[in-house]
């Protein structure tokens, strides 16, 4: 009985503790949308999970505008028609203001196509370009994206190949929509920098060996090999790289891959590749200047106790629902009334916002706002992340 | 006999009809998605309740009909009239082709031969990226449009497309079945030696119902493509092949309603299961399960 | 330099076919058994080598223990599949039971989900074989483990099958179980045999597996794909021929990549499937 009365004592200390006043009156529905089945689910899962957090200290902190958030969310089941169904659902029958997610690329052109012709601003977690991409994908007005664009990842690994004095790769990409995504973005930037890709191969995802790949790449005598993928194929490609025999090319994984599971699976393989990733990777190498390092570690912590940190170990996709309902947030505010027009126009006006994965400045042609610097080259050394010199 | 069959299918349509006006909009979208399998259902139900034939190549008639509609639109928008026979007469017509060297395999290598049919129309699909889109999908934006009707679109005017396939389906199904050609059919079914040594051209017959079963598939999805306004591999993939092989099999090869209403109801109630969050997989599979069992058990008394 | 690709063929395609080679062999046992085709054979793969994660995890596995261990754990998985599956519906047709097992890999991936999570992880190498370097070439320990393990089980089970009473019974019932019945096999026994034996299969084969790609519990499908591949190229029947099979076609795959491109490949590969089904002999014919 002492330990009830104790537990209520705490309760009712909490919001005071938080010296912020309660949120009242209507609460601002926003969509979820998750895979949590399906092969989408490794990062599906974790958002949803890292989306109720969020919700629950914007909440805590006093809500949006002084409204509290309610957050609908629905498994997407990795599947375009599912999404589609599920965004529908949150729009028509749940009359949602705006929805964060969906996970995988297939999902999030067949939402965005909706959600357009609805008028829903939508802060999208997928990985592809092709939603904020614009041409042949359709126009994006009120589509935006919280995780870095493919092109970012890639001109951050030509800017660092560049100062390596590296001019000649390989491309090693997977083939589903991520590895197309990431092998046509390398292709069509590197004259740019300045680099030849002088060989490229594809694998098919589900396999379990890609030697053959590995071994025609390195024939051609690259100094770097860029392998793009996201998930265990990764790690496989790095073992087999690292058991070719002779002068072995510098591997270079996408920035899909930070994260303990790459690791972990590729082992000793893993050592001495770089790649590309959020800071939330090496938070320790941050400067105290850092505006982000404060942001970082504050989601580090949330996320070791709220539990998630034993289920899905902190990864490089970790931090995009929260960085979502951050410029959900962050619009709003702008905004300063819970309207879809005027959120996507304040969204699209935001400035300098600092989340986890970067500080976002969006604009109407750009509505993602990370750039080059939001990312970190990272290389691997004794089985830890390290900042690549 | 055959005014109880009559009456339950009248039934079917009725309350579908129903449950097609009364639904709104956004929830009819989860009933047309559900329609989506059962015509692939039906489809399936022409190789094998009516030729004895399994086939997992569904997903890729269907994909090619969606693929095929889609990436013509995108040429001729207007000529929907042309577009639409001509790619369900097309992968009819190669459904029947391939078929033919098909015919005699057993049922194991019938499976492995047609469920390569489907990898291969994927890994095509992957490959030929400049035209495909690839992995990445394709954007739908062109819509079915007739002459007299105007463009085929929203929830409503595609649940009547559906429904109608379905009964299209249907009576062409009943149709054949009570038929010469479909007596021959269930010869080769019932053994195909036999049905060859009373005269029966096995290869002919079976390639029609298997040519049906394509075409049907593929004005799915014709219409599931365009609804949808995105088409990927990933909608057409061997997945649904294997979907629509489980709900005909539950619901037993060779009748009309059973497996149609096996896929409605089942694919419904799959879909509620969201609520279990992880447990949610295993739940599905128990719930398949038991659907097979039950129906073996009540077939057995 | 044309040694050098010949050499990395003979690498990649013996790495690859290992592994369509051991899925295989699961495949041939349960078919030509009971003529089903087991589509839960990569799910029995990923709950047996989990299992033995966890064990390994809380108690000391040395390589013999950590072999028995999964030849068990398998055994019991094979078991249960069968009296979920083929056990209840000895009378159904084949396509009940067929489906049956299209339920159950879903319900064996639920339960990976729930007791082993979603994401991928990694079990521990129990088998301590070495990587082999000789010349120009070379096969990763996983291989090695992968080859040693199934050219043992072509070898054991070979036996098996030929000089003992249990292993001719279960030939008899495979080739006709009627008859098998009438002379007095016990065909039940005999299918759940088949069952169990491919379940510590699959469990031994994921101490080679799954060290090299990790467990996952979506994985089981394309493990199984290429496997059906690879036992329908060797024709289900003979357990050597099986997995030669599997070897072949990793060997294929391998020239296709390195002489040509990896962009056609699996679409080459499913073509040249149909093909082989289509104008292969008359044994994959329907039966009367």
């Amino acid at each position: 009985m002492a330990r009830f009365f104790l537990l209520v004592a705490a309760l009712l200390l909490c919001p005071a503790a938080a010296h912020a006043a309660a949120p009242a009156g209507d609460p601002i529905v926003v969509g979820g949308l998750f895979a949590q089945s399906g092969p989408a689910a490794v990062v599906g899962t974790p958002s949803k999970l890292v989306a109720e957090m969020t919700v629950k200290q914007i909440n805590d902190m006093g809500g949006i505008l002084g409204r509290p958030v309610k957050l609908v969310s629905y498994d997407t089941e990795s599947s375009p028609d599912v999404a589609l169904r599920q965004a529908r659902q949150l729009v028509e029958g749940d009359k949602v203001l705006a929805i964060i997610g969906p996970t995988s690329t297939g999902e999030g052109l067949a939402v965005k196509k909706y959600t357009e012709e609805k008028h829903v601003p939508v802060i999208m977690t997928v990985g592809g370009d092709a939603v904020v991409a614009g041409g042949k994908f359709g126009p994006y007005d009120w589509t935006f994206k919280a995780p870095q664009r493919t092109a970012t990842a890639v001109a951050k690994i030509y800017d660092y190949l560049k100062g390596k004095n590296i001019t000649k790769i390989a491309v090693l990409s997977s083939k589903d929509a991520f590895g197309q995504d990431g092998a046509t973005e390398l292709k069509d930037n590197a004259a740019k920098y300045g680099i030849e890709i002088i060989a490229e191969e594809t694998f098919d995802p589900k396999g379990t060996d890609f030697s053959a790949q590995a071994f025609k790449l390195q024939a051609a005598k690259p100094q770097a090999a860029v392998v793009w993928t996201i998930g265990p194929a990764g790690a496989i490609a790095a073992k087999n790289f690292a058991a070719l025999p002779g002068e072995r090319p510098l591997l270079v994984q996408c920035h899909g891959q930070p994260g303990p599971s790459y690791l972990e699976l590729a082992g000793e393989a893993a050592g001495g590749t770089v790649m590309p990733g959020t800071k939330l990777m090496a938070p320790e190498s941050l400067p105290d200047e850092d505006p982000q390092k404060i942001v970082i570690e504050a989601f580090i912590k949330a996320y070791k106790d709220n539990g998630i940190q034993e289920k899905f170990p902190l990864n490089t996709h970790s931090g995009y629902a929260y960085d979502a309902l951050t410029l959900l947030r962050a619009g709003l505010e702008k905004a300063g009334k819970a309207d879809p027009e005027a959120l996507r126009a304040a969204l699209e006006k935001l400035n300098r916002v600092v989340g986890v994965s970067g500080v976002y400045t969006m604009s109407s042609q750009d509505h993602n706002g990370l750039g080059q610097d939001s990312m970190i080259m990272l290389i691997v050394d004794s089985n830890r992340y390290k900042l690549a010199p | 006999m055959t005014m109880p069959r009559n009456l339950s299918l009248g039934l079917f349509f009725a309350a579908l009809a129903v449950v097609g006006l009364v639904t709104p909009g956004f929830q009819l979208l989860a009933v047309n998605q559900h329609l989506f399998l059962a015509v692939n259902v039906l489809a399936l139900n022409f190789c094998l309740g009516l030729g004895g034939q399994i086939s997992l190549a569904q997903a890729a008639f269907a994909g090619l009909g969606a693929y095929g509609s889609v990436l013509l639109h995108d040429r001729f928008p207007e000529a929907t009239l042309v577009i639409v026979p001509a790619v369900v007469l097309g992968t009819g017509l190669l459904a029947a082709m391939l078929s033919r060297p098909m015919e005699r395999l057993g049922e194991g290598f019938l499976a492995m031969a047609t469920l390569c049919v489907s990898l291969v129309f994927t890994n095509l699909v992957l490959t030929l990226e400049s035209v495909t889109g690839g992995s990445a999908g394709h954007m739908a934006n062109a819509r079915l449009a007739l002459p007299l009707l105007g463009s085929l679109s929203g929830d409503r005017a595609t649940f009547f497309c559906f429904a109608g396939l379905l009964a299209l389906g249907s009576y062409i199904f009943l149709a054949l079945r009570d038929s010469r050609l479909g007596r021959a059919l269930a010869a080769c079914r019932g053994d195909a030696q036999a049905a060859s040594s009373l005269g029966v051209d096995r290869a002919a017959v079976r390639s029609l119902s298997f040519g049906l079963g394509g075409g049907l598939s593929a004005a799915a999805g014709v219409i599931h493509g365009h609804y949808t306004g995105f088409i990927s591999p990933e909608q057409y993939h061997l997945e649904l092949s294997l979907k629509a092989l489980l709900f005909l099999v539950i619901g037993g090869p060779g009748n009309l309603l059973r497996p149609i209403l096996a896929a409605l109801v089942l694919e419904t109630a799959m879909s509620w299961l969201s609520v279990l969050g992880d447990a949610r997989t295993l739940v599905n599979g128990l719930l398949l399960g038991a659907a097979l069992l039950v129906g073996y058990w009540r077939a057995s008394r | 330099m044309l040694a050098l690709y010949l050499a990395q063929i003979v690498n990649s395609g013996l790495a690859l076919g290992a592994v369509y080679g051991v899925m295989a062999l699961g495949f041939s046992l349960i078919f030509s058994a009971s003529r089903l085709i087991n589509f839960a054979q990569g799910e029995l793969l990923l709950l047996g080598g989990l299992t033995i994660m966890s064990l390994a995890s809380v108690m000391r596995l040395p390589p013999a223990a950590a072999l028995l261990a999964a030849a068990a754990a398998g055994f019991v998985l094979g078991r249960a599949l069968f009296s979920t599956t083929l056990g209840l519906t000895l009378r159904a047709s084949p396509l009940r039971q067929l489906m049956l097992t299209v339920a159950a890999s879903l319900v064996f991936q639920g339960v990976a989900i729930l007791c082993w999570g979603k994401n991928p992880l990694m079990p521990p190498r129990l088998l301590p074989l070495p990587d082999l370097r000789l010349g120009l070439f070379f096969l990763g320990r996983d291989t090695v483990t992968a080859l040693a393990l199934a050219l043992a089980t072509v070898v054991v089970l070979g036996l098996f099958l030929g000089r003992t009473r249990l292993g001719r019974a279960l030939r008899a019932t495979s080739q006709n179980a009627v008859a098998a019945r009438l002379q007095g096999v016990d065909t039940v026994f005999c299918h759940a045999l088949s069952f169990a034996l491919a379940g510590a299969l699959a469990s031994l084969a994921a101490l080679a597996v799954g060290p090299q790609t990790g467990l996952r519990y979506d994985m089981g499908l394309g493990l199984g794909l290429k496997g059906f591949a690879a036992a329908t190229i060797g024709g289900y029947t003979s357990l050597g021929r099986v997995f030669a099979g599997g070897i072949v076609l990793g060997l294929a795959e391998a020239a296709m990549v390195l002489t040509i491109s990896g962009e056609f490949k699996e679409t080459a590969i499913y073509i040249l499937v149909i093909l082989l089904l289509v104008v292969a002999p008359r044994e994959h014919d329907e039966r009367p």
